[in-house]
């Protein structure tokens, strides 16, 4: 089906709010190349599960659209358009199903050596887009906070770690952005900086605008004694999600027992999975429900390692909900067993813990927190800690602080907070 | 059957090694090690990678003309990138489907031109999608011209009875690139009877000797030793993939299939270097497949996937050691992954008429 033949019933299986978007921009989505067609609706279809920063930006992204000229328009998506789609593919109903459509797009992509160029041509695009939208400083410069927490997850006086760790690469890479702590006083620990999350959110309060992730998950990895408890603050655990954790992996064991399904179809599946699916209670929140089941459904090991899966909720809630303040606490994975053993739903809880292996996990996912916060507007105006309990050392960076630089004075967690914020 | 059969045959392991007296002692032979599962530069032969390959800078590169830029225009997805290594040609069919190549392969050109026998070209991978990668479709060459190919998971699958696996089960996962896929091994006849009658190796010892082992390229090299013993291939093409679990996002675990694999590939370098039929004629070829994501690309998640099709994802190095290889050398101009074909041809003395890259006149 070409753009052009789109009609306002072409969206009639989308939810209300998606639906409504797409037709009111029916003339403009008629005039696209369908790559790129496909590629916003891959983001209308689920629009009424989108966080207010994801709407703001699509919202954005649409109105750039429409405000170019024809021959602007033109030349912005010329790259897009040169993209060949096979005709197979073209027949098929990416209106309805754009999700699917755009798996098959990727393998295409690939096959026909078009791979290169669609990116080009994506990053073309961005550009133009960056370039032309208004340039927004959040009105409160986001913190990110990370614990690496792997040796006494939840404890509120974390016990020295039972070997010397040795900081690796990524937190090397993390030093020359600003300043080592090297004698960091925990105070309270995790209920410190918690409770420190919670005065952020009361003072600024705004939907999903601060966030907790924990990797909490297992017997002797507690989720923290003291949870944020303001309801403008949305959390996410591991712990938490165990049943639903349990869920998918029952799914997955059924539809891989009852054979003739390969990875596209699999991969089909679990995109269609619902918090219903997952047994996910009917009054919770529709959009962190949604969200957690892609966190499970769309990341790669976040079913099995908990520090996998913080890295990617911390990934995905940055990239998405553009939050004002993000609390990362990460805590042991269990040990590698064979994949088909992890997989188990059964052993949703393992032990035994890896705790030397998660702290090199927990590294790098600081590393990639930190990045995908440079990503965001105003990153400028953003700080970070990383704090690592069992070595009693940090790292702050913020405008305020200095680059590349260690500090062996004493100092107090929640020092190390107010002057990276 | 073949179980009985293959417990009867204990006496006989490592006992005699006819085929291996068909195979010329002094033609040059030639292993080519891939890692199927890429690996990036951050974390090899950076200055800060390379604490994770400790005995390719100590014992192999000293004696290695070293590319540090192979790129990769392919698909980034480990079968069919391995095939286009093994085709010089960058094929396109699907990643996840048991396909032949649709080009000849190096074993191909390399039986046909200097016809040489089935047992003298084998590759030892590392799933179920590799099977047809001994062989291509292509008209005048085929499944006749092959390699034999050996799947040491699939083989240790069918050597150990149902419910036994548990003391192996670490070493039979399929594939890390979709972990949540996990297919059904099959074709249990065919395996058991290469690893009695070619490898000379009773299943009882076969799979004693695999629970022992820590991981999947451990039994995979295990399995190439036994067939250098036995059979003394001149053509050994061996896929590693320990390191590919880096798609489940610990990064900890990533680390440490490099490891394992430096550790593989210098052992295997020695065992070359001591065995009688390999030393003196031998040339090893070390490259991964493509790289990985890199960590600043929007696109990606770092490490964990080669999803982007970046600059990191697609450029990876090769090592070559051997004999008139120049040692401590290093090439830093840029060479396409199908050029390794017809460098092998270059050094081998075969022709690959259809593949699309050129002999690399380093080391050609």
């Amino acid at each position: 089906m070409q753009p052009a033949r789109l009609t306002e019933h072409s969206f009639d299986g989308y939810p209300p709010e998606g639906r409504a978007v797409a037709t009111a921009h029916l003339a403009l989505l008629g005039e696209l190349p369908v790559v790129f067609a496909s590629i916003l609706l891959r983001e209308l279809i689920s629009y009424d599960w989108k966080f207010p920063a994801e709407r703001e930006e699509l919202d954005g992204q649409l109105t750039y659209l429409q405000a170019l000229s024809p021959g602007e328009r033109t030349k912005v998506l010329a790259g897009l358009k040169s993209i060949s789609v096979p005709e197979q593919l073209e027949r098929t109903d990416w209106v309805a199903a754009p999700v699917s459509f755009g798996e098959q797009l990727t393998a295409a992509l690939w096959a026909t050596h078009q791979m290169d160029s669609f990116r080009e041509a994506a990053n073309g695009y961005a550009e133009a887009w960056r370039a032309a939208r208004p340039q927004r400083t959040p009105a409160l410069p986001r913190l990110l906070v990370v614990v690496l927490d792997c040796y006494a997850a939840g404890s509120e006086a974390p016990a020295p770690a039972p070997t010397p760790v040795t900081f690796g690469p990524p937190m090397q890479k993390l030093r020359e952005h600003g300043v080592l702590f090297t004698k960091v006083d925990p105070e309270r620990g995790m209920p410190l900086l918690a409770e420190f999350l919670e005065r952020r959110a009361t003072a600024y309060p705004a939907p999903y605008a601060h966030w907790s992730i924990t990797g909490a998950g297992s017997p002797t990895n507690n989720p923290p004694k003291n949870p944020p408890k303001n309801q403008t603050v949305t959390s996410l655990s591991y712990a938490g999600l165990a049943p639903a954790r349990r869920a998918l992996l029952r799914r997955v064991e059924a539809a891989v027992a009852s054979g003739g399904m390969g990875p596209e179809a699999l991969r089909t599946l679990l995109a269609q999975t619902t918090p219903e699916d997952l047994g996910f209670p009917a009054n919770g929140s529709p959009l962190v429900d949604r969200f957690a089941v892609s966190l499970l459904t769309e990341g790669s090991g976040t079913q099995i390692f908990s520090t996998s899966f913080v890295q990617w909720a911390a990934r995905e809630t940055l990239r998405r909900a553009q939050p004002s303040t993000l609390l990362v606490h990460f805590t042991a994975r269990q040990s590698q067993r064979s994949l088909n053993e992890m997989l188990a739903p059964s052993s949703v809880d393992a032990q035994p813990l890896d705790p030397l292996g998660s702290e090199v996990d927990a590294e790098m996912g600081a590393y990639y927190t930190w990045i995908n916060g440079q990503r965001l507007p105003g990153a400028e105006h953003t700080s970070f800690v990383a704090w690592h309990p069992s070595s009693g050392q940090a790292i702050g960076i913020g405008p305020s602080l200095p680059r590349g630089t260690v500090s062996e004075a004493p100092a107090r967690l929640s020092q190390v907070l107010d002057w990276s914020s | 059957m073949r179980l009985a059969a293959g417990t009867g045959a204990a006496g006989s392991v490592f006992s005699c090694a006819p085929l291996r007296a068909l195979a010329s002692p002094r033609r040059p032979k030639t292993v080519v090690v891939t890692f199927g599962g890429g690996a990036r530069d951050g974390e090899t032969f950076s200055p800060e990678g390379q604490r994770n390959i400790p005995r390719m800078i100590a014992e192999l590169i000293p004696q290695a003309t070293f590319f540090t830029q192979v790129v990769n225009h392919g698909i980034l997805g480990h079968y069919v990138a391995t095939a286009s290594l093994a085709t010089g040609v960058y094929e396109s069919f699907n990643n996840f489907s048991a396909t032949p190549p649709a080009n000849p392969t190096v074993f191909e050109y390399f039986r046909r031109d200097l016809r040489r026998p089935e047992t003298d070209a084998w590759v030892v991978a590392p799933s179920n999608g590799f099977n047809r990668i001994g062989a291509s479709d292509s008209r005048g060459y085929g499944s006749s011209l092959g390699a034999g190919v050996i799947l040491p998971k699939h083989l240790l699958a069918s050597a150990m009875d149902e419910g036994a696996h548990a003391g192996a089960a670490h070493l039979l996962h399929d594939n890390y690139e979709d972990p949540l896929y996990t297919p059904q091994l099959a074709g249990k006849e065919v395996e058991l009877q290469k690893l009695d009658s070619l490898l000379k190796l009773s299943v009882a010892e076969f799979t004693a000797h695999a629970r022992n082992l820590a991981s999947p390229d451990e039994l995979s090299v295990y399995i190439a030793r036994q067939l250098m013993r036995q059979l003394a291939p001149s053509l050994l093409w061996i896929t590693l993939h320990d390191i590919d679990i880096a798609h489940s996002g610990a990064y900890s675990l990533y680390l440490e299939g490099i490891r394992r694999s430096d550790r593989l590939c210098a052992d295997l370098w020695k065992a070359l270097q001591a065995d009688g039929e390999y030393a003196g004629v031998t040339t090893m070829v070390i490259l991964p497949d493509f790289g990985r994501d890199s960590d600043l690309d929007p696109g990606g998640n770092g490490f964990q996937h080669h999803r982007t099709g970046d600059a990191l994802s697609r450029t990876t190095w090769m090592m070559v050691l051997g004999p008139g290889v120049r040692e401590n050398v290093v090439v830093d101009r840029p060479v396409n992954s199908l050029d390794l074909v017809p460098t092998l041809g270059a050094r081998m003395g075969f022709s690959p008429r259809l593949a699309q890259g050129q002999p690399v006149p380093e080391v050609a």
